[in-house]
């Protein structure tokens, strides 16, 4: 009984010391009218391994520079915040991303999380782990349509465009090359980003009067994949349009190559197979004459002076969803200052805020000012490196522009023209 | 599922679908089938269920990596390579870990949930010293030639070709040679074979040699055939086991029989149905081939009572 007794005592020590502290913390996050934030512990949720790796540093990288950018124009600005990032590996794996959620949620206890990157990766990620926790979720690039329709108490939010744009954009542009009546081919890897891709496509396709001879779809682990290239390859189309990742085309591009029956300069692809060192990982052949089409950030307000800061503080080629990624993080920040707090639940209510038309319009180029304002509790409409973002009330995007790009010579050779689309989600 | 299958392939179905699907499950069968040799060789003597066995193969995958492009010597240098480093694994294996567990008296449930440890410990240190990037053999993966009305490509021609030279080779090995008859008596009965005066050491160090060799030589083939990710090997496990019982457990030439049946009737499935769906296509005719033979094709029925 006194063992009893001693244990029921060192609890209710326990439970006193810990009610102390929390309420230390209600304290701090009282605070709130002058926008004093404290620390802002952001989790990134990148690819380092996996099907996407070629993604993961170059995004991780990106999440640097925006904590960077912020911590720097805070203490210009006088603002109090200092946003720390914890970074785990996802292994483009949907498992293994709601893992490393976990750990962020659970153990280092992170106010908010940047990525994860693949849909198939975002959509488990929120529904079984950061929704219930409370805390709020951006993608820079998870773009399958269902990602808007997740059961997210406004807590999920892209600033990649959904799908449901760049199908279209791409059935679009591909018309325009080999006429709206012609018969492809297609396929893609069988998760959320590849089906519904395709499936995107081949509305916008059909629609436009044209035809889908075969379509494919193939599973990304299988660890041969030459009878499904010799059935993409088939029945001689005008283009072929395929769906995958840098990592499992390493296997499908060689395949095609191998049937003799296909060509990759009539091949047009999306946003997943624009890599700068794929032609050099697949083999230059495989590559060669590609063409695809991606969300782009080439007449994104604070484009051009995201690409500059790229190229003087990180040195390396750009990556597809880097700016994105960026944009996450200088977002959360503001929506935290907005706040008052970094509370996730207070951060989620107020990025549509920040990020929505009306109040000011600033880049990053003007974070010291723009973070003064959000302070001082004045409206702001933060204007991205990657798009003007504006989120719509499914944490969507509400625009989007996407250009076109190819492999030529082993290169990757990005077009000026840009394909602007209004209203999505 | 089913009659959308039917329309496709009576619609789809033609005769150099057919060919080269063949041609394509040969190949990913050798696979299979010199990886589920290996595999039965170690149960049926030492009744080891080795879930290690598809890590062995990405370590050989590896090895060969290390020798082929990292130090740019031909392939067959790596195949050798590969194929003594991962025999030196198993001998490392069984002095360090699996007689000390035998002597100790550990049943087929401690050895195998330590072959599973043994397993994750090597596929992160894989994943610690060559990272979790995809990587290539040098081959030219992109060259084929065109016969009658299908399509081999080189790769598919060295797979089949090593494999179907590694296979004549273990198979006269295990019905010409004393060493192979010897691991033959000690699979079907260990104390049978050690009363009758067979060496058991020796023949257990020759079993090493051979199950870690081939799946060396797995590994590499695989490695050419897809690409090499620490993962490669475990994936493979799955098919593997499928082979092994598709052809009969412990029966070496029910292995091969497996793997060739299994990689068959995935690539064959394609002509019918989504191919994203022809590993489970695999599995199906694994659970039906075992209502009929439920002890698989090879198998001999077993006495009971």
């Amino acid at each position: 009984m006194t063992k009893r007794r001693r244990l029921m005592a060192l609890l209710s020590v326990a439970v006193a010391i810990g009610a102390g502290a929390a309420a230390c913390g209600g304290d701090d996050d009282k605070s709130s009218s002058s926008g004093k934030v404290g620390e802002l512990k952001v989790g990134v949720l990148v690819p380092l391994t996996g099907d996407l790796a070629p993604f993961g540093g170059p995004n991780a990288k990106a999440a640097q520079l925006g904590a960077d950018a912020v911590n720097e124009a805070a203490k210009k600005a006088g603002v109090d915040i200092n946003v720390k990032l914890v970074t785990e590996d996802t292994k483009t794996d949907p498992q293994g991303s709601q893992e490393a959620a976990t750990k962020l949620v659970e153990s280092d206890k992170v106010n908010v999380i940047a990525g994860p990157m693949a849909s198939s990766e975002t959509i488990p990620t929120a529904e079984n782990v950061t929704v219930d926790a409370g805390v709020p979720l951006i993608s820079p690039s998870a773009t399958a349509p269902d990602v808007t329709n997740i059961e997210d108490d406004g807590l999920v939010f892209r600033t990649a465009p959904s799908d449901a744009l760049q199908g279209k954009v791409l059935a679009q542009v591909l018309g325009d090359k080999i006429g709206k009546d012609a018969t492809v081919n297609i396929g893609g890897r069988n998760d959320a980003y590849g089906n519904a891709l395709l499936e995107q496509f081949t509305q916008a396709w059909e629609a436009g009067g044209g035809k889908v001879g075969v379509k494919v779809t193939y599973n990304p682990e299988a660890s041969s994949l030459d009878s499904e290239a010799n059935k993409l390859a088939g029945g001689n189309p005008a283009a072929w349009v395929v769906v995958d990742f840098p990592e499992s085309w390493q296997k499908m591009g060689p395949a095609l190559l191998r049937t003799g029956k296909w060509d990759p300069a009539k091949t047009w692809t999306v946003d997943g197979l624009r890599s700068p060192d794929l032609p050099k990982k697949s083999g230059v052949k495989v590559t060669e004459g590609m063409n695809g089409t991606v969300p782009t950030s080439l007449d994104a307000p604070a484009g051009k002076a995201f690409d500059a800061l790229w190229k003087e503080k990180v040195k390396t080629d750009r990556q597809t969803y880097d700016a994105q990624e960026f944009d996450a993080v200088v977002l959360y920040s503001l929506a935290a200052v907005k706040a008052g707090s970094n509370n996730g639940a207070d951060i989620a209510k107020a990025l549509t805020d920040v990020s929505a038309p009306g109040g000011t319009k600033y880049t990053f180029e003007q974070l010291p000012e723009a973070l003064k304002a959000v302070a001082a509790g004045e409206d702001i409409d933060y204007e991205g490196a990657s798009g003007p973002i504006d989120f719509d009330a499914n944490g969507d995007p509400a625009s989007a522009s996407y250009g076109t790009w190819q492999y030529k010579g082993g290169k990757l050779v990005d077009s000026t023209a840009v394909f602007p689309v209004k209203g999505a989600g | 599922m089913a009659p959308r299958a039917v329309r496709v392939g009576s619609a789809r179905f033609r005769m150099d679908d057919l060919l080269q699907t063949t041609i394509n499950g040969i190949a990913s069968g050798s696979i299979y089938a010199l990886g589920a040799i290996g595999l039965s060789l170690v149960y049926a003597i030492l009744k080891l269920v080795n879930f290690a066995h598809g890590d062995f193969m990405t370590l050989g995958g590896y090895v060969a990596f290390a020798v082929n492009v990292s130090l740019g010597m031909p392939l067959v240098v790596a195949i050798a390579a590969a194929v003594v480093a991962v025999a030196v694994l198993g001998l490392v294996t069984e002095e360090l870990i699996w007689r000390p567990m035998r002597k100790r008296g550990a049943g087929l449930m401690q050895m195998l949930l330590l072959s599973i440890g043994l397993a994750f410990v090597l596929r992160n240190l894989i994943l610690l010293t060559w990272t979790g990037e995809s990587r290539k053999l040098n081959v030219d993966d992109t060259a084929s030639y065109g016969i009658g009305i299908g399509r081999v490509s080189l790769l598919q021609i060295l797979v089949i070709g090593i494999a179907a030279a590694a296979l004549v080779g273990v198979g006269l090995l295990l019905t010409r040679t004393y060493v192979g008859k010897s691991m033959r008596a000690l699979s079907d009965s260990f104390d049978l074979a050690e009363v009758s005066g067979i060496d058991t050491k020796r023949v257990v160090t020759y079993t090493w040699i051979l199950g870690g060799g081939l799946a060396g030589l797995a590994g590499v083939l695989a490695a050419v055939f897809t690409t090499l990710t620490p993962n490669m090997g475990w994936t493979l496990l799955l098919g593997i086991f499928a082979a092994i019982i598709l052809g009969g457990i412990g029966n070496p030439f029910g292995a091969l029989v497996g793997g060739l049946a299994l990689g068959l009737v995935q690539e064959w499935s394609t002509n019918f149905v989504e191919p994203t769906y022809k590993e489970a296509i695999g599995f199906a005719v694994l659970i039906l081939a075992l209502l009929f033979r439920p002890n698989g094709l090879l198998g001999h029925a077993t006495r009971t009572g």
